[in-house]
């Protein structure tokens, strides 16, 4: 991993690999990422895409089979206290001592991290409504994923890591959620890194956006690049017959297609005008160019990769970034 | 942090604590409830130590049984749970942690210990001072040092097995029941191999057909690499 990259880049991973054994296959396969530093990164991907085995490496809970990464200029694996130092760490569910009063779960943070700032948690705890004198584990989903960010940034850290931290919980709690993390984007400029499967909240809250599937990263781009330059495209075909030729059709900037009778759909990224006129050129007439949201790309990305549409479009999004 | 590890790590083990506990003092409740239904109390108060001295030696017996459950909760409860997620994402070494878990389980282990040592204390004063002008002799057998230094290796076994187990799977239940099934299965196995080998055999090896020695050795080579193992696995682990 170069060194003059550790300035830009808050998160930075080299063909990140993991391996278990009883799965044969890698769960991570050779993953670059990189998140910019002051940045709000959405890890977007499916169930089993990797997205949880790739956080749990950044944090150091797992060795990478090969590659590396690193949280600011720290490698997690060779210095893994120093890296925790400077990370906040929010996982899909609190794994706290249940058994913990809220109050003695921060004291016991407290005395594990040596930069905490119990008058800034004191304060976050009475914003979030959250008793101090509650049990940990008697906490609704919710004020559980409130008091899990409030821990984690209870050390005013650099990077803030969340590992599909709305899951579960209800649309209140997920955007008062939500408002707290961007409070604290706001208040301190620190990384987020954020996995979920809400691509309307990342959508919304990402400035940059990575796409993992089976392992490997589909699409990394700036958000508003990927919303700004992918396109669906609608148009109608003369004659069914014409269905087989535009089947095989690859214009440019193809990330996926689909033919119902006379009905092509496609979306395009990138060369939306030259794609138009490919799709002009096969004979089709009320062509129509729509804007997608994150959830339409996503679905769109996932099943142009399954049809091996996105290959070539692959490097190129990446480069994007 | 090392006493906020360690606080946290006796809370754990709280659930094991009281039930040694209660296992520590059944039978000297069943004896009181048993003396006082079937006859009458007795006014006698050196009988009455003797017999309770006894009572807590036997408690003493069935509480260790708890050492490997300790043993266990330390290894494997926290990864079970997922709190060992939570405390391995803060800056904090696997080694203060593993050894905080170690020290309460040692701590933990050591308190039926030291009830049996002074309980075996009492009744070896008791005992004497009943014996004195007796020809009964000593409830005491003359190896007694030997005998000890079996029960020490069969519960270094066992701690030893649960925490080789404790450190490679989730759970403390399985991992006890192990530490407390593997050393039975040595001795027995032991037993076994010391009646098959001939008495040439016994003779080199330089022991006794009826000693302590070949069992404490056979408990000892069990202890010893799986508490090493143990621990490496602990410290090196790839996740939590």
């Amino acid at each position: 991993m170069s060194s003059d990259s550790a300035g830009e880049f808050a998160i930075e991973t080299l063909g990140l690999t993991k391996r278990f054994k009883r799965h044969g296959a890698a769960v991570v396969d050779g993953l670059d990422l990189r998140v910019p530093r002051g940045s709000v990164y959405g890890f977007i991907g499916l169930n089993g895409a990797g997205k949880s085995t790739t956080i749990r490496m950044l944090m150091g809970l797992l060795r990478p089979t090969s590659g590396g990464c690193q949280l600011g200029s720290v490698d997690p694996h060779r210095e893994p206290v120093l890296a925790r130092r400077g990370v906040g760490y929010v996982p899909d569910r609190i794994t706290a001592y249940a058994w913990m009063r809220v109050s003695k779960l921060v004291g016991f943070c407290a005395a594990m991290q040596p930069r905490w700032d119990s008058a800034a948690v004191g304060q976050m705890l009475q914003r979030a409504r959250i008793d101090p004198a509650q049990r940990v584990g008697k906490l609704s989903k919710g004020t559980a994923a409130k008091l899990s960010l409030i821990l984690a940034l209870g050390h005013d850290p650099e990077i803030l890591i969340l590992d599909e931290p709305t899951d579960g919980l209800d649309p209140i709690a997920r955007d008062e959620f939500l408002e707290h993390v961007i409070g604290s984007v706001c208040d301190r400029g620190r990384t987020v890194m954020m996995s979920s499967h809400s691509l309307a909240d990342v959508q919304k809250m990402a400035d940059v956006i990575g796409l993992i599937h089976e392992g490997k990263m589909l699409l990394q781009a700036r958000t508003e690049e990927l919303l700004a330059g992918t396109k669906r495209i609608r148009a109608v075909l003369d004659d069914v017959s014409l269905s087989t030729a535009a089947s095989a059709a690859r214009p440019s900037a193809l990330v996926w297609s689909r033919i119902e009778g006379r009905q092509w759909t496609l979306t395009v990224r990138g060369s939306t005008g030259e794609s138009v006129e490919q799709v002009r050129a096969l004979g089709a007439k009320s062509i129509e160019v729509q804007d997608m949201t994150l959830d339409d790309i996503f679905r769109d990305v996932v099943r142009g990769h399954a049809a091996g549409h996105l290959e070539t479009h692959r490097r190129e999004a990446i480069a994007c970034s | 942090m090392f006493m906020m590890l360690i606080r946290k790590d006796f809370h754990l083990q709280l659930p094991v604590l009281i039930a040694s506990g209660l296992l520590f003092i059944a039978p000297t409740i069943i004896y009181l409830i048993i003396d006082a239904a079937i006859s009458t109390p007795t006014t006698e108060q050196e009988p009455l130590i003797l017999a309770l001295s006894a009572m807590t030696m036997i408690g003493v017996l069935i509480a260790s049984l708890t050492i490997p459950a300790f043993v266990g909760v330390a290894a494997a409860r926290e990864r079970r749970e997922r709190s060992a997620e939570f405390l391995e994402a803060m800056p904090v070494r696997r080694l203060t942690i593993v050894t905080s878990r170690a020290v309460v389980a040692l701590v933990c282990s050591l308190m039926p210990a030291i009830v049996g040592t002074f309980a075996m204390a009492t009744l070896m004063w008791v005992e004497s001072g009943i014996s004195k002008g007796s020809e009964s002799g000593t409830l005491f057998p003359n190896d007694a040092g030997q005998l000890f230094l079996v029960g020490f290796a069969t519960v270094l076994a066992a701690a030893g097995v649960a925490w080789f187990v404790g450190s490679l799977i989730r759970s403390e239940v399985l991992a006890a029941a192990l530490g407390i099934g593997v050393p039975i299965a040595v001795a027995m196995a032991t037993s076994i191999a010391m009646s098959r080998m001939s008495d040439e055999v016994i003779y080199r090896l330089g022991i006794y057909r009826d000693g302590p020695e070949a069992y404490a050795f056979a408990q000892l080579a069990i202890a010893i690499p799986c508490l090493i193992a143990g621990t490496i696995i602990a410290l090196r682990r790839t996740s939590p």
